[in-house]
């Protein structure tokens, strides 16, 4: 099982449209969206974690202020289940002090632990926010390919479609410090609140 | 457009605060400028000290910067309500944006409820508000707050310029719950699916206890979903969650506001009978 992040649950309501003509759209939308608000928050957070690695600056007021952003249970605890996974494997793959000191963070999650560890891989800060708002992005797609009637070519197509808001988002994330971005998603947030209520479920989150 | 940040010092400032005297919650109020007003305080059948907040302009005006503290002593218990919603009117040009400020500290072993009526920002409306909450060992909040699209029985949705808001919630230098978004329709439908979706109003109850352990959090969490699940609609959402530690958080979103102060009454009754075995006694109105 994987995390939809609230996707399931805003399926479940028909938030998203789930005919095959229209959940395409819909579904472009919402992501779109979701850029210039919770994706760009965790952008924010991915290209502080970088610049603190560069520093070798600490990290826990970073992850106990995302923990206190997301809200929602479900999806703060996939955060960091996915932060701990994320930094174990980076870990055990490239033996390095500071990421073994990262992989021994209870509370890490995932945004801070990617933007961390591509530091030390000696990634640049544009490229791994790109990466990581990408992975988020296409991770998104191939739960709503499990949850809607949306083929292969019409997730790449939304997948192709989005490239540019992402490298905006990447933009605007140079722009505002994690202490002050902004990200307004209620509906979302409520689904993934109410996804652990739901009968039937194929992800986690 | 100025933000709170870049004002001068606040043209108006409330300050309330809660002492424990002999068993009873005393309020005073140090200092108290115009357009703010809190004549005074009443004891409930719970000996709450109950008090109502009067903004005697009727409503939030461009220019204003209207600065709020409330100071609950160790031990105290206190009830603040507003007397009627709260108006962010049409933003004039060459005015600052209205600014709001509230900061809210509860000492150890008080216990505060925080009860304000919905925020209706009109067209055109520029509003910036700062909300803090402190909390020392043991101390026990509750506080909602429910905000319009607009005027909604005139057909006026989402028409304001912007609706910019930073909340934080601690206990010491630990962040329990943060929110901190802007709101401006023309560049960003709310509409939204990533936003609000269908919805004209939406509302969010935090229900604390630093004294409880997050076990027995998880379990009113469960509870609560469930009458979130019953109270859900087509015209109305309610979800809940447990906070990082210390609370939960109750979110709804509803086209009717009958159905979010229905709601709101409902799930606050419900924790305050589970975390502190009393019933929620609804603030009594004044006009």
């Amino acid at each position: 099982m994987s995390h939809s992040f609230g996707l399931e649950a805003l399926v479940f309501d028909e938030d998203i449209e789930q005919g095959s003509h229209n959940c395409p759209a819909s579904l472009f939308w919402y992501i779109a969206d979701t850029l210039s608000e919770s994706l760009m928050a965790d952008a924010v957070f991915c290209r502080e974690a970088h610049a603190r690695a560069l520093q070798r600056a600490t990290l826990r007021d970073l992850n106990e202020q995302m923990s206190a952003l997301r809200m929602a249970r479900e999806s703060r605890d996939a955060s960091l289940m996915m932060g701990r996974r994320f930094a174990a494997l980076a870990a055990s793959l490239h033996p390095d002090p500071a990421l073994t000191a990262l992989s021994g963070i209870e509370e890490l999650h995932h945004s801070v632990a990617f933007g961390y560890t591509l530091a030390v891989l000696g990634m640049d800060p544009d490229s791994t926010v790109s990466a990581f708002i990408h992975q988020s992005v296409v991770n998104t797609i191939s739960a709503a390919q499990r949850l809607l009637p949306l083929g292969q070519f019409e997730a790449s197509r939304i997948a192709w479609n989005l490239k540019p808001a992402i490298l905006f988002t990447m933009e605007q994330s140079k722009e505002v410090s994690f202490r002050k971005v902004c990200s307004f998603g209620h509906l979302p947030e409520m689904a993934s609140m109410r996804h652990a209520c739901l009968h039937t479920r194929l992800f986690i989150s | 457009m100025k933000t709170c940040e870049a004002r001068t010092p606040a043209s108006s400032r409330l300050e309330l605060t809660f002492t424990l005297e002999r068993g009873v919650t005393r309020m005073r109020a140090p200092v108290q400028t115009p357009p703010w007003r809190a004549i005074r305080a009443f004891p409930n059948s719970q000996r709450q000290a109950v008090v109502h907040l009067h903004n005697v302009s009727g409503g939030i005006l461009s220019g204003d910067a209207l600065d709020l503290s409330i100071e609950a002593s160790p031990g105290t218990r206190v009830q603040v309500t507003s007397v009627g919603a709260t108006r962010i009117y049409r933003h004039r040009p060459g005015r600052s944006a209205a600014c709001l400020s509230t900061s809210i500290r509860v000492a150890e072993d008080a216990m505060l409820e925080y009860l304000p009526d919905v925020i209706i920002p009109f067209a055109g409306s520029c509003l910036s508000q700062a909300t803090s909450i402190a909390l020392g060992r043991n101390a026990g909040f509750v506080g909602w707050e429910t905000i319009a699209a607009g005027r909604v029985a005139s057909g006026e949705e989402f028409a304001f310029a912007f609706f910019r808001s930073e909340f934080s919630l601690c206990c010491d230098t630990r962040p329990l719950a943060l929110e901190r978004y802007s709101l401006e329709p023309a560049p960003r439908d709310p509409r939204s699916v990533a936003r609000w979706g269908r919805f004209r109003y939406t509302a969010v109850l935090y229900i604390c206890h630093t004294g409880v352990a997050q076990p027995r959090w998880l379990e009113l969490e469960s509870s609560l979903n469930q009458l979130a699940f019953t109270r859900t609609s087509d015209a109305a959402r309610w979800a809940v969650s447990t906070l990082v530690a210390g609370g939960l958080v109750i979110r709804g979103l509803a086209l009717e506001a009958h159905q979010i102060t229905t709601g709101l009454h409902g799930f606050w009754d419900h924790a305050k009978r589970e975390l502190w075995g009393e019933r929620a006694i609804p603030p009594r109105k004044i006009n």
